[in-house]
């Protein structure tokens, strides 16, 4: 059978593109320097996170497959942030790498993709229209649509203290004759960097003066598909630094990577190198490190947290003045990764660069950081490549109904200057944009999309007319003289309370997962429709015009920033002056008052 | 085209014999016609400056000017302090205006206060709202600042799990308690004084409309307050529903004899856009094109207990004697007062004190939600146009 879709790269984004693109209906090829490292976990060992761990929710309602393999390959589950309220909880779990890769694998197969080992050097065709891609070794395969799915494999250099050599990353090899040909192609692209941290072997660590942390007293799992909740089997543990650790960093400052003017490459602001943090915030103290098995019995941890591009002997300094560390002995070094990354402009919600008919991107080359990020992005491309090869509609997720909508959205039409990572906060929809309602938000798009498996959709459907009959039913009820959404606002009522005021059994979690979503609808739908209804009214912002401004420094009650910015970019519409980042609602209202002002000249 | 920053001058003290009066200069050149005036070196009074001396052979006089972004206006601006004869006053400002100058409109130096973000939306409105009271100096504005500020705190708080050191729910609550105390203070100022939403009852004569009016008066809602000033002819009240002072006109019938056209063409006249009608027809003709274009409109099939199955689709059936549909016309009534300052200072304060039961159940995000719409409603300049358009046209020059 003729190949149709081929993914670049077997990473997050990868794989979860070459299942997309075969649920779709194409027969996908997917082609990685090391079949035996799909899916590997390049930086910490876990899945989730604030919003992050929504996402991996919404991409398991789209048919993905991350949180099938988070739940299978769980060391432990924490919900984070269950003190802030339940729109911003945000489940995560530390993961067993190799059994992470694993299970990624058998689901590729499982999709039938097929799989292919190469680095490929060359794309093949013209720009508007690629036609193959040429392998290493000379092979060439074709196809009808591509998906990049490079990570930081292209023209990647790794940086530790004064030494840079090429990379994807630690043991991997560099994409450097693909990077070369991309920009060859004229496409517009930037560099980016990321660290991590350094690895240390656990029988060296003394444990026993410091904080265990073992999964949350709480049912879990991020997919519909997995059975029963998560259980704990590995122990992390959490140290703190000392004010001798800071001191080391400063007084070697200049020995890092990052700090000898080697690299100027932007880095994610929020999730920084630990040199970032001890510049940024000289007084502080007492950074927590998180000590995080690689896997299951593994000997080698994790220090989430610390990540560094110092020479190897002063992480070894680092590592040996945090308390329970004395004699830890470094397995890996931490570095930093540079690589190539495509400008903000270059593709379409859709993820299709613009000036070409079949070349799609996802992940870290959209500029974003984060396996989550990479992975559903992924989806949307892999699906949208094979839509495009069967002459379907390509689609696009709404921001108003999930962090994938928000993030394509933003990268889009905000574009990111620096890795981009999900926030709850990037969301204007937050209290609706939940963990335990995924499946309910994305349905309709997952259905659009084409790629969630006609099995999926009927126990979604299942699950959904169980949340219509318990909704009717308490809907047309009152309770003691109040009806069910004055209950659900109090803010001390629980889902458990609810289930009981009707003498519903919600036996599993699947069923007390439903009562909570229909409990949580009912307590923000108030909120929820004015969010959906202030985004109506900033969409007629799109009818106003900016085009008569020829010069914003005539407009001087607006931020100089914002004047700058302004005039760069020139936007069409007071919506497209919105999205750019340097022009904050201030601007926009003295914007408007401009314009006001300004229209009263006209007639008078 | 007239510039929006040329030369205005007016007399801002009060038109009466006093020690000092004040007459305020603001657009571009200020500076210029009065350094030139009082015979000055150029750049005397440019920035903030002082000078004293004589003007024209006028008066012996204090000068104060501004920098421009700094002063009221946000424009060049000098303030002349003569001496307290409405003479001597009237012949500065007639020199003032030989030298290019022109008398300011209504409001014009609030307006371009505003024009220029040196005053908020509620500035104007809570300053219009005061401005004859001389209520305490409260500034709406530090308040938006201040929930700003608490809204990238919040953020930090949610986002940045262990290691952001901000505050426990404790920290926000206390916060939410001091702002909600003061956006109530602020409330109870301004509310005695604003500007009251205005409701015309209006509809072909005969259509039951001074029943409605009465009714609104009547048992549920007794006439407590009738301004001076404000009551134009004897079918104007103010009248306090569900709380909030409205001030509703009863209006003679269109389509009636001579004199009633008269009347309702005069009545017609005198709406302004913000103004709601309650139209009442017992037929269900539609009100004229011109009202509805203009107004919010609601439409009342009158005299429903009557013949309740003529009412046509899109018309609100009514009958002030059983009090049909009364509740409705109401509501209706209500929401016109949603720009007014003290409505939204209220529902600010309500707002906070919904954060504050969220805080308390450890629901931040819900915190967050709630605190940025209580800074929409302090920051919102597009919608409440209309409102700062109308408080403007209230304030008048030579006070």
């Amino acid at each position: 059978m003729k190949n149709r879709v081929l993914v670049i790269g077997g990473g997050h984004a990868g794989v979860e593109a070459a299942i997309a693109s075969a649920a779709v209906g194409c027969r996908t090829t997917l082609v990685t320097p090391d079949v035996s490292r799909i899916s590997l976990m390049s930086c910490n060992p876990a899945i989730g996170g604030i919003a992050k761990g929504t996402l991996v929710r919404e991409i398991d309602g789209l048919g993905g497959v991350a949180a099938e393999s988070a739940d299978n390959t769980a060391l432990q589950f924490r919900m984070l942030n269950t003190k802030k309220g339940p729109a911003v909880w945000g489940p995560r779990v530390q993961s067993d790498v190799n059994e992470y890769c694993l299970s990624q694998r058998e689901k590729l197969e499982k999709a039938g993709v097929n799989i292919v080992q190469g680095l490929v050097t060359k794309l093949m065709g013209p720009r508007k229209r690629i036609t193959g891609v040429v392998l290493g070794n000379g092979k060439e395969i074709n196809a009808e649509a591509f998906v990049l799915a490079t990570g930081t494999f292209l023209d990647g250099m790794l940086h530790r203290g004064k030494t840079a050599w090429p990379g994807g990353r630690r043991g991997d090899v560099s994409a450097v004759a693909l990077e070369k040909d991309i920009r060859e192609r004229m496409f517009h692209v930037k560099r980016f960097k990321t660290g991590t941290s350094p690895r240390v072997l656990r029988n060296s660590i003394d444990t026993s003066c410091l904080q265990k942390q073992i999964s949350h007293d709480m049912q879990f799992r991020f997919s519909w598909a997995s059975r029963g909740g998560i259980k704990n089997r590995e122990t992390c543990w959490v140290t703190r630094t000392t004010g001798e650790t800071e001191e080391i960093v400063k007084k070697s400052l200049k020995k890092s990577a990052l700090y000898s003017g080697r690299i100027h490459s932007k880095g994610p602001r929020y999730c920084p190198s630990f040199e970032d943090k001890v510049t940024k915030f000289p007084d502080r103290t007492g950074h927590p490190i998180h000590i995080e098995p690689m896997g299951l019995s593994s000997r080698v941890m994790y220090l989430n947290g610390l990540s560094t591009s110092m020479p190897e002997e002063i992480q070894q300094e680092i590592v040996r003045s945090l308390p329970g560390f004395k004699n830890a002995v470094i397995s890996a070094y931490g570095y930093t990764v540079e690589y190539t990354c495509f400008e903000t402009g270059e593709f379409e919600k859709t993820l299709r660069l613009k000036e070409t008919d079949n070349l799609y991107v996802s992940g870290q080359i959209l500029g974003t950081s984060g396996y989550e990020e990479a992975a559903a992005t992924g989806l949307l491309a892999g699906a949208n490549a094979a839509r495009r090869v069967l002459g379907l509609e390509e689609r696009i997720p709404d921001r108003m109904n999930s962090y994938l909508g928000v993030m394509v959205d933003d990268l889009v039409t905000r574009g990111t200057d620096e890795p981009y990572r999900l926030f709850s906060s990037r969301s204007e929809n937050r209290l609706n944009l939940r963990q335990d309602n995924a499946d309910r938000r994305v349905f309709a798009f997952a259905v659009a999309l084409g790629t969630l498996s006609q099995k999926k959709q009927t126990e979604y459907r299942a699950r959904e007319e169980k949340y219509n009959q318990l909704r009717h039913e308490l809907l047309s009820r009152r309770f003691k003289g109040k009806s069910i959404q004055d209950i659900c606002k109090r803010p001390e009522v629980s889902p458990v309370d609810v289930s009981e005021l009707i003498g519903y059994n919600a036996s599993n979690i699947d069923d007390r997962e439903t009562v909570t979503t229909l409990v949580l609808d009912l307590k923000y739908a108030g909120y929820v429709k004015r969010a959906e209804k202030r985004h109506k009214v900033r969409k007629r912002y799109s009818d106003v015009s900016l085009l008569h401004i020829i010069d914003y420094n005539v407009v001087d009650t607006i931020t100089i920033e914002a004047r700058e910015a302004l005039n760069k970019r020139k936007p069409e519409t007071l919506s497209d002056a919105e999205a750019i980042p340097a022009v904050r609602q201030a601007d926009l209202d003295a914007l408007v008052l401009y314009l006001m002002k300004h229209s009263v000249s006209r007639e008078t | 085209m007239e510039q929006q920053n040329d030369l205005i001058a007016a007399l801002a003290t009060a038109q009466a014999v006093s020690a000092i009066a004040l007459v305020r200069l603001s657009g571009k050149g200020a500076s210029a016609v009065v350094e030139k005036l009082m015979k000055l070196k150029s750049g005397a009074l440019t920035g903030r400056k002082r000078a004293v001396g004589d003007l024209a052979g006028i008066d012996y006089l204090v000068a104060i000017s501004w920098a421009l972004g700094k002063s009221y206006t946000g424009e060049e601006m000098v303030d002349l302090m003569c001496h307290g004869s409405p003479g001597t006053a009237a012949r500065v400002l007639e020199v003032l205006e030989k030298n290019g100058a022109r008398l300011a409109a209504p409001g014009e130096f609030t307006r371009r206060a505003w024009l220029n973000g040196r005053l908020s939306s509620l500035d104007v409105l809570t300053l219009s709202a005061r401005y004859s009271t001389g209520g305490q100096k409260v500034k709406s504005s530090d308040l938006s600042e201040e929930l700003s500020e608490l809204t990238s705190e919040l953020e930090g708080f949610i986002e940045f799990n262990e290691d952001h050191e901000v505050s426990d729910g404790s920290q926000i609550t206390i916060l939410l308690q001091s702002m909600k105390r003061r956006a109530k203070n602020l409330a109870d100022t301004v509310r005695s004084t604003e500007i009251l939403p205005r409701i015309f009852i209006m509809g072909p004569i005969n259509a039951g409309k001074s029943t409605l009016f009465n009714r609104l008066n009547g048992k549920e809602t007794v006439v407590v307050s009738s301004k001076p000033g404000t009551t134009r002819d004897g079918a104007t009240r103010i009248v306090p529903l569900s709380g909030r002072y409205v001030e509703i006109s009863d209006s003679a019938g269109c389509g009636g004899v001579e004199l009633d056209s008269e009347a309702y063409a005069l009545q017609e006249r005198s709406l302004k856009s913000p103004d709601r009608i309650v139209w009442l027809d017992p037929y269900c003709y539609p009100p004229p094109v011109k009202l509805t274009e203009n107004h919010e409109v609601l439409k009342c099939c009158s005299l429903a207990d009557k013949a309740p199955a003529e009412c046509k689709p899109g018309w609100l059936p009514v009958s002030s004697v059983s009090g049909l549909g009364v509740d409705k016309v109401i509501d209706f009534i209500l929401t016109a007062d949603l720009e007014s300052p003290s409505w939204r200072l209220e529902r600010m304060t309500s707002l906070l004190e919904e954060a504050i039961s969220a805080a308390g159940s450890d629901d931040i995000a819900l915190v967050a939600e709630i605190v940025s719409d209580v800074l929409r409603e302090a920051n919102m300049p597009q919608r409440y146009g209309d409102a700062v358009e109308r408080a403007l046209e209230r304030f008048c020059v030579g006070k």
